[in-house]
């Protein structure tokens, strides 16, 4: 939502707020959006939290939809009266298999799309979803659209009192299309209009579609280094547990079963998949009206409401040694090792695909040899800026005397629009003396080796708020520089005192506690 | 994650937050079950309703005329008319339904054929909502410009909660009960 300059932010001025009128009512969504993620991480910890993993717990909800399908598949008959028939005497099957199985299927179903949408909120209110991520919102709407369409006609298949009122509110709103000579609704006026062939249709089409979403899901995440299919293990199977105490406390019932004679009267409806039978009182031309709109509207959502444009990552050729560490930690495959052809003595050479580039600058911390650039800023504006605001914060404590506060450098991404207020021109914090902020795209960008400057320049500490991992807007930003500040990756945190480096992790709403963990680390400083 | 606990805290959840997830999910889970069914009224207890479906070839009001035998065998012996005396092309007459209920209008509406060239047959379905009990039906497909027009008087008993059909079929007329 806010990319920081860092040479604007290491400038005279602290950032200004660029969110254009259009796009504020989503940045105060998305202030909303956060605290509730941050009530549920309160209960259950970040790495728990579910709204952090609605993605993979799609895909995992899917895969158990898949399988339960298959074992229903084995005992499923086409016909009106013998497919909801089958249903029964998969539901009245010994042990409660059958129950068990019929009813994950459905609350995986309901699970997935729910997840799935809840998926695209976030990246909506989190201002993921336009520039080079253009293709995996387009693609998620599809994905979306796709498990629906594979629900929808799972409920169909059942043929109960819910399913006639999905054929009849689908056929009326076919049948004012221009390409149906017959209108499909007469399709539907007795049991016996209704021919086995419809079920076969409506079955190779709830069967066949998941393999499109393997094919969208491929596309959903191409531009993605490293993609997650299953979330953690614990989420995995608390939410597999879930499936089953759903499934135990509340197995999934049919309606009875569909007679056109009869009027549905009142149907339990799914409405997770079908949010909008009330809406279906309306006119079909009117229904068509909302649907285009709402579609057209969701799908132009990345060019609409698209945000300013990041700086993006450019590779100095000269500098560059190959050593495949940005390539590797780019958790967007943005950047393609290609032969060297100047004559160098290093074999290969990194180059930026800017299309993919988001510019998150994670690139800029693994390069040991500074050669890329961010926005065409060089890396080196930014340690020579670093060290200069380093050494005014010392010079003015100093001057202060011994009862000065120390001076504590302290590097922040997505806090800080949340931080402006607080923020002095040059990058003191009110209420937290000492302390000078830098802003960030992402701390991924952060190299170790600045640490090391910061301290050797008189920083007494470095603290560094990163993103909560599970939802750091660069994906992977605050992760990879845990990784290299625990030693675990390359580039590593080498020759500091103990005490004097901290990292944590944030929501970009949590300032008080940001300031909270801030002022203690500076008062446990060395 | 963390070998410098003091650099980068650790991030284990501990078993109270463990337990917070599992209560969370399961009453995620029991959201799961209740508004996966939950009730919806699509009619009310005591509706009834009437259901009108029509499929009707009517006769040519237009531009109808007999093939020539050189165009007759110039068509694929698979189009070729069975009977060659009876017109296959032209503008067909729009059907007209009129509907009343107890002796009182319910229903007047006219249906084009269809087809770009409005020479396939008419379709038609309506639904009438229609107090419970047992009213007299009045329902008469007629061909516009005064063609022929199939009339039908039926006693029928609605009640709560279902919806007769009155099916009209092409070549067939109004099918019995």
């Amino acid at each position: 939502m806010f990319q920081p300059d860092p040479a604007l932010v290491l400038g005279a001025a602290p950032p200004p707020a660029r969110e254009r009128p259009h796009r504020r009512p989503l940045h105060a969504a998305g202030v909303l959006h956060q605290w509730v993620e941050v009530a549920v991480s309160r209960l259950v910890s970040s790495p728990l939290n579910p709204l952090y993993h609605t993605g993979t717990i799609a895909v995992f909800s899917l895969a158990v939809a898949t399988v339960t399908g298959v074992y229903l598949f084995l005992f499923y008959r086409v016909g009106t009266t013998a497919a909801h028939q089958s249903i029964e005497g998969i539901m009245a099957q010994p042990l409660g298999i059958g129950a068990l199985m019929r009813s994950l299927h459905r609350y995986a179903s309901d699970a997935a799309i729910l997840a799935a949408v809840l998926h695209g909120l976030k990246m909506l209110l989190g201002d993921r979803f336009w520039g080079p991520r253009w293709i995996s919102w387009v693609t998620g709407i599809a994905l979306v659209s796709l498990v629906w369409i594979t629900g929808a006609t799972g409920y169909w298949l059942v043929w109960d009192a819910q399913a006639l009122v999905l054929s009849l509110t689908t056929a009326r709103f076919l049948d004012v299309t221009p390409f149906f000579t017959e209108p499909i609704v007469q399709t539907f006026v007795r049991n016996d209009t209704i021919q086995n062939f419809l079920f076969f249709v409506v079955l190779f089409i709830h069967i066949t579609i998941p393999l499109l979403i393997g094919a969208m899901y491929w596309l959903h995440v191409m531009r993605l280094a490293r993609a997650r299919f299953f979330p953690p293990r614990v989420v995995l199977w608390v939410t597999g547990v879930a499936l089953v105490v759903a499934s135990l406390l509340r197995p999934a019932l049919s309606g009875p079963a569909a007679d056109p004679a009869v009027l549905p009267g009142v149907v339990p409806v799914d409405w997770f998949y079908f949010p909008y039978f009330p809406l279906t009182r309306l006119s079909p031309r009117t229904g068509w009206a909302l649907v285009g709109a709402a579609g057209a509207l969701v799908l132009a959502l990345p060019w609409l409401l698209r945000g300013r444009e990041p700086g993006r990552a450019t590779v100095e050729s000269a500098a560059c040694t190959g050593c495949t560490r940005c390539y590797k930690d780019c958790p967007y495959d943005a950047i393609v090792m290609v032969p060297r052809a100047d004559g160098e003595r290093y074999r290969t050479e990194a180059v930026v695909n800017p299309a993919r580039c988001v510019g998150c600058g994670i690139c800029v911390g693994a390069c040991d040899s500074a050669g890329i650039l961010l926005g065409g800023q060089h890396a080196r504006v930014l340690v020579g800026a670093l060290t200069s605001r380093v050494v005014a914060a010392r010079d003015a404590q100093e001057r202060a005397g011994a009862g000065a506060a120390r001076p504590v450098l302290v590097f922040a991404c997505r806090l800080m629009p949340h931080l402006e207020g607080r923020l002095g021109p040059d990058g003191t914090l009110a209420g937290v003396p000492g302390a000078t902020v830098v802003g960030l795209p992402c701390v991924g960008m952060l190299h170790p080796e600045l640490i090391e400057r910061a301290l050797a320049a008189g920083a007494r500490g470095v603290y560094i708020a990163g993103c909560v991992p599970e939802d750091c807007q660069a994906r992977e930003g605050s992760e990879l520089l845990a990784q290299r500040l625990s030693g675990s990756r390359l580039p590593k945190l080498k020759r500091v005192a103990p005490g004097c480096v901290r990292l944590d992790w944030y929501s970009p709403v949590e300032v008080r506690r940001f300031l909270r963990d801030l002022r203690a680390f500076q008062g446990a400083l060395p | 994650m963390s070998d410098l606990p003091r650099t980068v805290p650790s991030r284990r959840p501990g078993p109270l937050r463990v337990a917070g997830f599992v209560v969370l999910l399961v009453g995620v889970s029991w959201a799961l079950g209740a508004f996966a069914a939950w009730p919806w009224a699509a009619t009310g207890l005591g509706d009834a309703r009437l259901r009108i479906s029509l499929r009707h070839v009517t006769g040519f009001s237009a531009g109808a005329r007999l093939l020539s035998a050189e165009e007759i065998a110039a068509l694929p012996a698979h189009m070729r008319p069975r009977d060659a005396s009876v017109p296959t092309t032209g503008r067909r007459a729009d059907a007209v339904l009129t509907v009343t209920i107890d002796g009182r209008p319910a229903l007047a509406r006219t249906y084009r054929p269809t087809g770009l060239r409005r020479d396939g047959p008419v379709y038609g379905y309506e639904e009438l909502d229609v107090a419970p009990g047992r009213h007299v039906v009045s329902v008469t497909l007629a061909e516009a410009g005064g063609g022929r027009a199939w009339p039908l008087d039926r006693t029928i008993e609605f009640r709560p909660g279902r919806a007769p059909l009155v099916e009209f079929a092409a070549g067939v007329g109004w099918r019995p009960e």
